[in-house]
């Protein structure tokens, strides 16, 4: 750069003066140019070091999605925005590509999740109103991994979980036909402890998963012990014991819902692994019962129809309850000779206190064949009378009737299964009962009362009949006449009672006579009460002294 | 453009050896560092005026890039946020057929500065070369930079009485961006770069080329 000042003018005079002069050859105003060069430098550097991670974001389809609109965010907190949209190389969805912050791509593993927040109506309330003014956004739901990703799957719809962050994820299998949808939410004891988040048919399976979302503090709950069950609805059970008629909160009620707990006595198990795979229950029972894994099968053969009984159908061995009818084995029943109704019953050595294991199971086996030798049969047994429900009873029946056994018992097997006998005591014995109540009303002298009965009618008719004879009589008829005559008779002697009559005005005059003495009489007897002395002394009235306090006050 | 009439006869101060006072006009000698009629510092020339500018320039370029690169304001709305460029703001101008209001950002922020930028430019390389050194032409072109320069400034004051008065809370609320920082100092750099620009340099050359 030439300086001015370097610059030379021709013919000057004062050449060296002005020499002397020379600043130094570089203006500090250079300073200025270098500055802005940092500054802008370290704009540049700070907008691309803050812009972040480019991911992204397959969807179905764009709905609700507006390239460099559509915001994304974390807990509410905006944290980057689509950038544009295009379809994916087979034309069968959508790419958002999406510009986020530096700060959430930690946030960015390999099962985040990323959603289309809508306004929603739900059971549990709305949601993602704000959407209706600013449209929609998407959420993100950071996941567990750590391995780093840029590109994801969107979620369909229905929020994962809300924007919970703690937590822990379950799968749930379910046999049911009933479908919970995904946003349904998980109690603990009444308490929202989660939600479900996504719901799956596995046609292999042919089970539906559900994929849960336990919120914390309500995760540290779950262990691998833990039972899910249903609570949707209302639920009307008629059982051994009773009646039962469940129902929940309205919610739950309406939308469904999940609930889990340990059985009594059931300790909390050990943390669940990340693939643990729970069994979602129907009813509360069927989760708490199902406690051993270990059953011992054996074959009952009923002499009754198999409608009395029913699968679940429990066996209890005097009152302990032992195990459930596991399979009416209709087959068998048909193909028997016998035509006896076969039940495959299985026990659970854990019930009775015996180690939940195969050895316990053989232990049981031993014993069931010690009880055989001893007498012991299956009773199908009436437990509620109403319903009808019945359940198995294992007893010794010849020693509760006080009967000894003719011959040891023999223990037989059917196809490896240990054949308990049977003895039609419960049921028949109803059936029994009734019919001798029958009976006995059958016996009844219902013919002596009839015939009674109608002896009765018999002689009311005659006592009529001789009545109407009585009155068919001459006298009857002038009975009237009779009757009319005396009554005249009563009306002229009434008449010589008139007032015009002399009579009549005698009686008038003595009773007013009578009247005036009784007057005096009256006024006699008063003063009697007032002096009981008058009647002796002068009844001359003397002025009263009044008091004179009350004369005093009366001035 | 040498047949000006007052050219034959026109007489640099500079080449006389004195100097005019531009506080109260009163000639100095060359040497003399001081006026002597009022006593304030004068000079032949600004020193380093050439310097001066050219830094001054090569900043208002380089403030320029973030001006137009970040964006200027942005909107946060009920329906959403968005944020705008220079240029991307003149488009959205454009889509909503405010043409007028288009044709004022695009003078104001892109013709002004960028105008101003090269006309200074070309005023330092005529002070540099005698070649291109047309100083009547250069001294108008010095004049109209220095007229519209000042209206650079529009796009600032625009955006910042935008954003202090639509703060509407949760309705509507413009925020300024990054690039009206850098903006504002491309229109700074660029005044400051006129300011010391010293007209007279557009004269000196001329004797010289008169004399090849």
């Amino acid at each position: 750069m030439s300086d001015e000042n370097s610059f030379e003018p021709s013919g000057t005079i004062h050449t060296a003066n002005v020499e002397q002069h020379t600043p130094p050859k570089i203006s500090s105003v250079w300073l200025v140019p270098l500055i802005a060069i940092l500054i802008g430098a370290a704009m540049l550097v700070n907008h691309y070091f803050n812009q972040g991670p480019a991911v992204q974001i397959f969807f179905k389809n764009a709905d609700n999605l507006v390239a460099g609109k559509t915001r994304i965010k974390y807990l509410s907190i905006d944290i980057g925005k689509i950038t544009s949209l295009a379809l994916n190389d087979d034309d069968t969805g959508v790419i958002a590509t999406a510009q986020l912050d530096e700060s959430v791509s930690h946030l960015l593993v390999e099962d985040s999740q990323f959603w289309v927040v809508k306004p929603r109506i739900g059971a549990s309330g709305i949601s993602g109103l704000d959407t209706l003014l600013s449209g929609a956004y998407l959420g993100l739901i950071p996941g567990y991994s750590s391995v780093q990703a840029n590109s994801f799957t969107g979620a369909d719809g229905i929020p994962p979980a809300g924007s919970e962050v703690a937590g822990r994820r379950l799968t749930l299998r379910s046999n049911s036909n009933q479908l919970l949808s995904a946003g349904t939410s998980v109690y603990y004891r009444g308490f929202h402890a989660g939600s479900i988040e996504k719901v799956d048919l596995d046609l292999d399976d042919d089970a539906t998963y559900y994929q849960i979302f336990i919120k914390a503090p309500y995760d540290e709950l779950i262990s691998k012990s833990t039972r899910f069950w249903d609570i949707s609805g209302v639920t009307f059970e008629s059982s051994t014991k009773g009646f039962m008629l469940h129902a929940n909160s309205i919610e739950s009620i309406l939308s469904g819902g999940i609930t889990f707990g340990l059985p009594d006595g059931v300790k909390k198990g050990d943390a669940p692994g990340d693939d643990e795979l729970y069994t979602l229950f129907n009813t509360q029972d069927a989760a708490y019962a199902k406690t051993y894994s270990i059953g011992l099968d054996v074959l009952a053969r009923f002499d009754s129809s198999l409608r009395d009984l029913a699968l679940d159908t429990p066996v209890e061995f005097r009152g302990l309850e032992m195990g459930r009818v596991v399979m009416l084995d209709k087959e068998r029943s048909v193909t028997a000779d016998d035509g006896f109704s076969h039940a495959i019953i299985r026990l659970e050595p854990g019930r009775i206190g015996l180690e939940d294991s195969e050895e316990g199971a053989q232990e049981l086996n031993k014993k069931l064949e010690a009880w055989i030798g001893n007498g012991l049969n299956a009773t199908l047994t009436t437990g509620n009378l109403i319903t009808g429900e019945k359940f198995v009873e294992f007893n010794f029946p010849a020693r509760l009737e006080g009967r000894t056994l003719s011959a040891k018992p023999k223990v037989a097997y059917v196809d490896g299964l240990l054949m308990v006998p049977t003895y039609a005591s419960g049921l028949e014995s109803i059936k029994d009962k009734v019919f001798g109540l029958f009976n006995r009303a059958e016996t009844l002298p219902l013919g002596d009362l009839v015939a009674d009965t109608s002896k009765l009618v018999k002689s009311l008719d005659s006592a009529s009949v001789k009545l109407e004879e009585l009155l068919a009589t001459p006298d009857a008829a002038d009975l009237p006449a009779n009757i009319n005559r005396s009554l005249s008779q009563f009306e002229e002697t009434l008449a010589g009672f008139s007032p015009d009559k002399a009579l009549y005005q005698d009686l008038e005059q003595t009773v007013f006579i009578l009247n005036q003495s009784l007057d005096n009489l009256d006024q006699l007897l008063k003063k009697l009460k007032d002096k009981p002395n008058a009647i002796i002394f002068n009844s001359k009235d003397k002025p009263g002294v009044a008091p004179k306090a009350t004369k005093t006050e009366g001035e | 453009m040498n047949e000006h009439p007052y050219f034959s006869a026109a007489i640099i101060a500079k080449n006389q050896s004195i100097k005019g006072c531009p506080m109260c006009s009163a000639v100095t000698p060359t040497f003399e560092e001081r006026c002597e009629g009022c006593d304030s510092t004068i000079h032949a020339r600004m020193p380093k005026s050439l310097q001066r500018t050219i830094a001054l320039l090569i900043t208002a370029c380089l403030l320029y890039i973030p001006a137009n690169v970040f964006n200027i304001l942005s909107t946060q709305g009920v329906e959403g946020s968005m944020e705008k460029t220079i240029v991307g703001s003149i488009i959205l101008f454009i889509d909503q057929g405010s043409y007028v209001l288009a044709m004022i950002v695009f003078f104001a922020s892109i013709v002004v500065p960028i105008g101003k930028i090269a006309a200074l430019s070309w005023l330092c390389v005529c002070a540099i070369t005698p070649r291109w050194s047309q100083p009547l032409r250069n001294t108008r072109l010095y004049r109209l930079t220095e007229l519209f320069g000042r209206w650079s400034m529009i796009d600032v004051f625009v955006v910042a009485i935008l954003s202090s008065l639509v703060q509407l809370d949760v309705l509507m609320r413009i925020t300024p961006g990054v690039a009206v920082m850098a903006f504002a100092g491309v229109v700074i750099a660029t005044m400051l770069a006129t300011m010391s620009f010293d007209t007279r340099l557009i004269w000196d050359l001329w004797e010289k080329k008169n004399e090849r």
